[in-house]
């Protein structure tokens, strides 16, 4: 049998009962955990009923007393011509009910954690809803702690999720539209954004760009993210992520649209800015000046670990004359016996750091803290003490390495172009290091998202369109959302309402 | 198109490779630092006898260790030939751009330094801040054997002629201002002037007087004291101390100075040019250790009347002293006039030497106490 898509537009076979139990039970075959449950009605000339529902899937006190109970003990009319419309309207205790004789519809819905009753006599079939699977609580991001605003975290739970988004936004101006996606998965998904806010034209566009992806399965939103991304080879995420609520209702009221997938807590958000990049959503929580000091040691971070180690290796092996007498001295004495050429060591110590890193961040708490641990310990004191690296590589892969952590949305980014950097350096000096942040510039100038260059944000027109970027102003002052997402631009009807 | 594009771009990244020039690349421990180097004569076929001072980190490794000077020694027929050979048997290139100091042997300066500093003003490496200076002893080379521990001879002689010159004892003379002195008009060179001295049982070069130069070639040397006189009249005393007595043995008086203002105006109005020079200087009282408390005494004017003697006395001395010995003209009168009148200055360049032997210069100082350093002043009135 091939995909569950193939039935199209088939339908149940016959008004039997068994014959299309027969039927359903052919096309499940082989999956042991659907239930098929016989139920029997002896009220009247008595008729079958049968319940199928995936085991685990299902709420069972649900079914217990709200479908099986009733059944066996509702009165049912004599001819069975208008028994479907009875249980519909007068047997069946359940919120949502759907009459198909669809297979595909029977099928998701099985799948799905409803219950479909078939009776006997109907060429037709009832989907309950019964979904009771199991969820994780809601919870704070591990990702995106923050010391001052909401907690609450996405889980894999679709409806759940869109819960927490639509008690953030009261609003009947919020849009959301259900799509599947993938061949064998059938993942639910929702597209979210404020109708009067967001722009038409984004919005068509994500719908062109969503209505071509075809793929078997999306188990996250990263499989979306790649499919819909501008160019076929971008580098830099053009689609923003995060696990919280919060953030995409603030994302939604600039103008962005959310796609929430059924099944991960990661909700993408569209277009997406350079300068998302550093922004944190503790920024707008937390006081202006503390959240601005904030945003800068961002962004200079990306700088230091983008640029510092290239700038490293151009001073001390192409220009020294330019670095202060004793630092060059301490720099040959501490590199006296080291095997290595510098840049060599360089890369040596920024893999060992990545690995560092990666092996960390998969491993369980524990273990993850002790791995740092004696990281630390092998890098810090015996590799120096072994003379495999000197002592100013190992401040510079850490502080290269740190601050590439401050950026996690860039972090893929941040570690190619110090990678392009560092070659530059080594071949061409200092003129190396200036080429290659010119030609990032102009890469960063080409890159767009939804249409939208990513670095619009930051060729500013008008003061307004400054205040969220290289620092962020007090609300008060924020009168105008970002021109370059919306055309509904007016934030606040009055700037600074509490003089 | 897009081709085309594609090979352009390679083009051009491949285009940096000869045009940035950068081909210098050369691991750190690979250089040897140069602390300070010193021009001798040569031996034999030799033009010069060069020798380095570069910091010897051999035994480095990341642990603190103190800097240690280290000594190459070789000869050439140039300059530059000279520091290949050095490098030949230090077996790193010397590296010059930390090069502090660069010592002249009293030969050297008085065959002339122009063709001593060409290489130091054309090659990329040595700085046009390095710091100059004559060797009083025999050689100049051996002005950098005294090791001081845990730094370089030639940092340390470059580190104790900063503090003198800020402290107005011994003018510090960079490369360019050198070039500046030759290149420019009516003004002659002074080099700081170095010897050995013993310092706790090891020889080690200490700075005493500068070397007074005609053109390009050494002529004669002033001691600490008509260095720092000398100092006053070119206007390059900014901090220091005046003593000041009642008489010219008992000078029991410091005055602190805070700022010194020396202007210098040529007067060319009457048939020979002259020189006026006007120091006005702003003092402290900073010490009075006769016990007598002069300053109830006299009083700060009377104080301020000696000072102002006191320092027309020195700036007087100097110029004659400077006038009547060598007849170079170290203040850079010639200058102002140039800057005044640049025709007169054509009409008197020719024997500018003579003339400056003959210039009438007259001295106006004049000295401001502008407090006591007493807190509590009424005590001793």
């Amino acid at each position: 049998m091939g995909d569950s898509s193939d039935f199209g537009s088939a339908e149940l076979p016959s008004a039997k009962l068994e014959k299309n139990v027969c039927y359903i039970k052919n096309i499940f075959k082989g999956d042991d955990t659907i239930d098929y449950r016989c139920i029997k009605n002896n009220s009247g000339k008595g008729t079958d009923f049968c319940l199928i529902y995936a085991d685990g899937m299902v709420n069972n006190k649900l079914v217990n007393d709200d479908i099986v109970c009733p059944l066996m003990k509702c009165r049912l009319p004599e001819d069975s011509g208008g028994l479907m419309e009875t249980l519909l309207q007068n047997v069946i205790f359940s919120d949502s009910i759907q009459r198909t004789a669809k297979i595909d519809d029977i099928i998701q819905a099985v799948e799905y954690g409803d219950t479909v009753l078939l009776a006997e006599g109907c060429s037709d079939s009832l989907i309950l809803n019964t979904k009771g699977y199991s969820t994780r609580s809601i919870e704070e991001p591990e990702s995106e702690r923050v010391l001052r605003g909401p907690r609450e975290g996405f889980n894999e739970s679709l409806l759940v999720n869109l819960s927490m988004l639509r008690r953030k936004l009261h609003t009947s101006d919020l849009k959301m539209q259900y799509r599947v996606f993938g061949r064998k998965t059938k993942t639910k998904a929702c597209v979210c954004y404020l109708g009067s806010v967001a722009d038409k034209n984004v919005v068509d566009e994500l719908g062109r760009r969503l209505d071509r992806i075809d793929i078997d399965g999306t188990l996250d939103t990263e499989y979306l993210a790649e499919l819909i991304c501008d160019g076929r080879h971008m580098m830099l995420d053009t689609v923003g992520s995060t696990e919280r609520p919060d953030v995409v209702a603030g994302k939604l009221l600039e103008g962005r649209i959310a796609v929430l997938l059924d099944g991960t807590p990661q909700a993408i958000t569209l277009p997406y800015l350079f300068v998302e990049s550093f922004q944190s959503d503790e920024d707008y929580y937390l006081n202006y000046v503390f959240a601005s000091i904030g945003r800068f040691l961002r962004i200079l971070s990306f700088i230091i670990s983008t640029t510092l180690p290239g700038v490293y290796i151009a001073l001390v092996t192409l220009h020294p004359e330019i670095l202060p007498t004793p630092l060059f001295v301490s720099i040959i004495q501490s590199r006296q016996g080291v095997p290595f050429p510098t840049t060599l060591e360089m890369i040596i110590m920024l893999i060992v750091f990545e690995l560092l890193r990666e092996s960390g961040t998969r491993m369980p708490g524990v273990i993850g803290q002790m791995l740092g641990v004696v990281g630390a310990i092998v890098i810090g004191n015996a590799a120096v003490e072994a003379k495999i690296v000197s002592a100013p590589i190992i401040i510079i892969m850490a502080l290269a390495g740190i601050t590439g952590m401050m950026n996690p949305k860039i972090k893929g980014f941040t570690i190619l172009t110090r990678t392009v950097i560092i070659i530059l350096s080594t071949t061409f000096g200092m003129y190396g290091l200036l080429f290659g942040n010119v030609a990032l510039l102009i890469y960063l100038y080409n890159v767009t998202s939804f249409g939208v260059p990513v670095m619009q944000s930051v060729h500013i027109e008008k003061f307004q369109e400054i205040k969220d970027i290289a620092f962020r102003a007090p609300w008060n002052k924020m009168i105008k959302r970002p021109s370059k997402l919306t055309k509904n631009t007016t934030r606040q009807k009055q700037g600074g309402a509490g003089k | 198109m897009k081709l085309l594009r594609r090979l352009l771009t390679v083009c051009l990244a491949l285009l940096l490779v000869p045009l940035t020039g950068c081909w210098d690349y050369q691991e750190a421990e690979n250089r040897s630092v140069v602390g300070g180097m010193a021009i001798d004569c040569g031996t034999g076929p030799f033009r010069y006898h060069l020798t380095f001072e570069v910091a010897d980190l051999s035994d480095g490794g990341g642990q603190q260790t103190k800097l240690k000077g280290k000594i190459i020694e070789a000869n050439g027929n140039t300059i530059a030939d000279a520091v290949k050979n050095a490098s030949r048997v230090s077996g790193h290139a010397l590296y010059f751009s930390d090069c502090k100091v660069v010592i002249f042997s009293s030969d050297i300066a008085k065959k002339g330094l122009t063709p001593v500093l060409d290489w130091l003003n054309r090659d990329t490496q040595p700085r046009l801040v390095i710091l100059m200076m004559v060797s009083l002893e025999d050689t100049a080379g051996e002005l950098l054997q005294g090791q001081p521990s845990g730094n370089l001879a030639s940092y340390q002689i470059s580190d104790s002629l900063k503090n003198l010159s800020e402290s107005g004892k011994t003018p510090e003379v960079s490369l360019y201002q050198a070039d500046d002195i030759f290149l420019g008009q009516g003004k002659d060179l002074v080099l700081p002037c170095l010897r050995l001295k013993e310092i706790g049982g090891k020889e080690q070069a200490e700075i005493s007087g500068t070397a007074v130069f005609s053109g390009d070639r050494y002529v004669g040397v002033r001691n600490e004291e008509q260095t720092a006189d000398d100092m006053l009249v070119s206007g390059q005393l900014h901090k220091g101390v005046l003593l000041v007595g009642e008489k010219p043995d008992k000078k029991n008086i410091t005055l602190k100075i805070q700022a010194v203002c020396t202007n210098t105006s040529p007067q060319l109005d009457g048939k020979t040019p002259a020189m006026k020079i006007g120091i006005k200087t702003k003092c402290i009282f900073d010490e009075e250790n006769s016990g007598n408390n002069y300053f109830a005494q006299l009083g700060i004017k009377r104080i301020e009347q000696f000072a102002s003697a006191s320092l027309e006395e020195h700036a007087e001395r100097a110029v004659h002293e400077v006038q009547n010995s060598f007849g170079c003209d170290i203040f850079g009168f010639g200058r102002k006039i140039y800057e005044k009148d640049p025709k007169l200055w054509a009409e008197l360049k020719p024997d500018w030497h003579q003339k400056f032997r003959t210039l009438q210069v007259s001295i106006n100082a004049e000295v401001q106490i502008s407090n006591t350093g007493f807190a509590y002043p009424k005590g001793y009135e």
